[in-house]
């Protein structure tokens, strides 16, 4: 979804804020919570939880100007991060590729509480040059009408891991790269 | 080298390490706060749990399996949690300690069955309580039962005519055979300790960006 659509999606949903929120507009919220804001929303037993939701998603639209960026790598719940020489704690609001990488520097194995991360995560942290990948266009193209389709990047890693290109197989990396540029591609359409 | 004997390997010390007498700068005082956190117990990564490494009834940082979280328990009222206690548990070869955790549902209905009294009926708990008193350093707020042998429950009933539930549930959590008599969540901070609770809480996920368009 681009930031564009979320936040016209924002827009129609806040018109009917003062009425009691149908099923379909709740669904909307939590779809939307979970596309702008990168996180599950969570029932309580608050009166005003799905107006309150909206409401952060809305603010956050026009506060950033953007949607959350997402990052490779996610903690399991429980977890909080610090990097050695700050006080900022990072949780999966604000993680970034960046923190999570500077950590696993120090902590390799601490691996063990990330939820997900890169396959090549080794590969970064190290801090090795990866080959570059030639990406393949026609390929980036049928990716990104998969995602368009509503197909998952986890069943598109499935169906696409013996995939070849000139007799090689795709690397896990080299997927990753292919639905990062397919993602892209669907973001600029 | 002199090696106390009560010290050897594979010989727990059962000694005091300190004078019994009150904390005065920071006196110790009774009581929880209405809120705390039930998790699943299976739902706990005990593989990456990292318990601090000089205070041993410390947990650090307590992990959930990927996918996992806990859930607020609420209790309202002036003393919330009441009858919440830890007590000897005499047995022959080394003691151990029971914790007792009252919880209070205050609704009823097909729901409530359903994803709440039949999981506590049948389940094994951890409870994150928290208690009025901090410790100077923040470090005894959070208090975990349940993680060694976990909570199950001993009672679960709801009494149409009960004065203090009003038709809702009542029900007691006990774990027996605790090796510790107090395992507290700490990290660093009361500020950290804090957004890694709420983090239990969370079904934070920045992976699963998959969804589907709301206006579709």
């Amino acid at each position: 979804m681009t930031y564009s659509k979320a936040l016209e999606i924002a827009e129609k949903l806040k018109m009917t804020i003062s009425n009691e929120f149908s099923a379909s507009d709740k669904e909307n919220i939590v779809a939307l919570y979970r596309e702008v804001l990168r996180k599950e929303f969570v029932k309580s037993g608050c009166n005003d939880c799905y107006r309150d939701a909206l409401i952060e998603v809305y603010t956050y639209l026009k506060r950033e100007g953007k949607m959350k960026e997402k990052s490779d790598y996610s903690l399991k719940n429980g977890v909080v991060i610090q990097v050695f020489g700050t006080n900022k704690v990072y949780t999966n609001e604000n993680i970034t590729n960046e923190t999570a990488e500077a950590y696993l520097k120090e902590y390799p194995k601490a691996i063990n509480q990330f939820a997900h991360y890169p396959d090549d995560w080794e590969t970064r942290v190290s801090g090795k040059v990866a080959e570059e990948i030639t990406l393949n266009e026609e390929l980036v193209t049928e990716l990104a009408g998969k995602l368009t389709e509503g197909a998952t990047k986890k069943s598109l890693k499935e169906d696409y891991k013996a995939y070849e290109i000139d007799g090689k197989a795709l690397t896990a990396r080299a997927l990753d790269a292919y639905l990062k540029a397919a993602d892209e591609l669907n973001q600029t359409k | 080298m002199h090696i106390d004997k009560d010290y050897e390997m594979g010989k727990c010390d059962s000694l005091i390490k300190a004078g019994i007498v009150a904390d005065c700068d920071s006196p110790v005082t009774k009581g929880l706060e209405a809120n705390g956190a039930i998790i699943n117990r299976n739902d706990i990564d005990f593989s990456a749990t990292v318990f601090d490494a000089t205070r041993k009834n410390i947990i650090k940082t307590l992990v959930l399996k990927t996918g996992k979280q806990g859930y607020e328990v609420y209790c309202p009222g002036g003393t919330p949690f009441t009858g919440a206690k830890t007590s000897l548990e005499k047995k022959t070869y080394r003691n151990a300690f029971t914790n007792d955790i009252p919880l209070v549902i205050l609704d009823n209905g097909p729901a409530v069955c359903e994803t709440i009294i039949e999981g506590l009926a049948n389940g094994r708990f951890v409870v994150i309580l928290r208690n009025k008193y901090r410790a100077a350093d923040g470090s005894a707020e959070y208090q975990v039962y349940g993680y060694y042998q976990g909570l199950t429950a001993e009672t679960l009933e709801s009494d149409k005519y009960s004065e203090d539930t009003d038709g809702g549930w009542s029900c007691a959590l006990k774990e027996t055979g605790s090796p510790k008599a107090g395992l507290y969540l700490f990290n660093t901070s009361a500020a950290t300790t804090e957004t890694m609770f709420n983090t239990l809480l969370s079904g934070t996920t920045n992976s699963g960006g998959e969804v589907k368009d709301p206006t579709a």
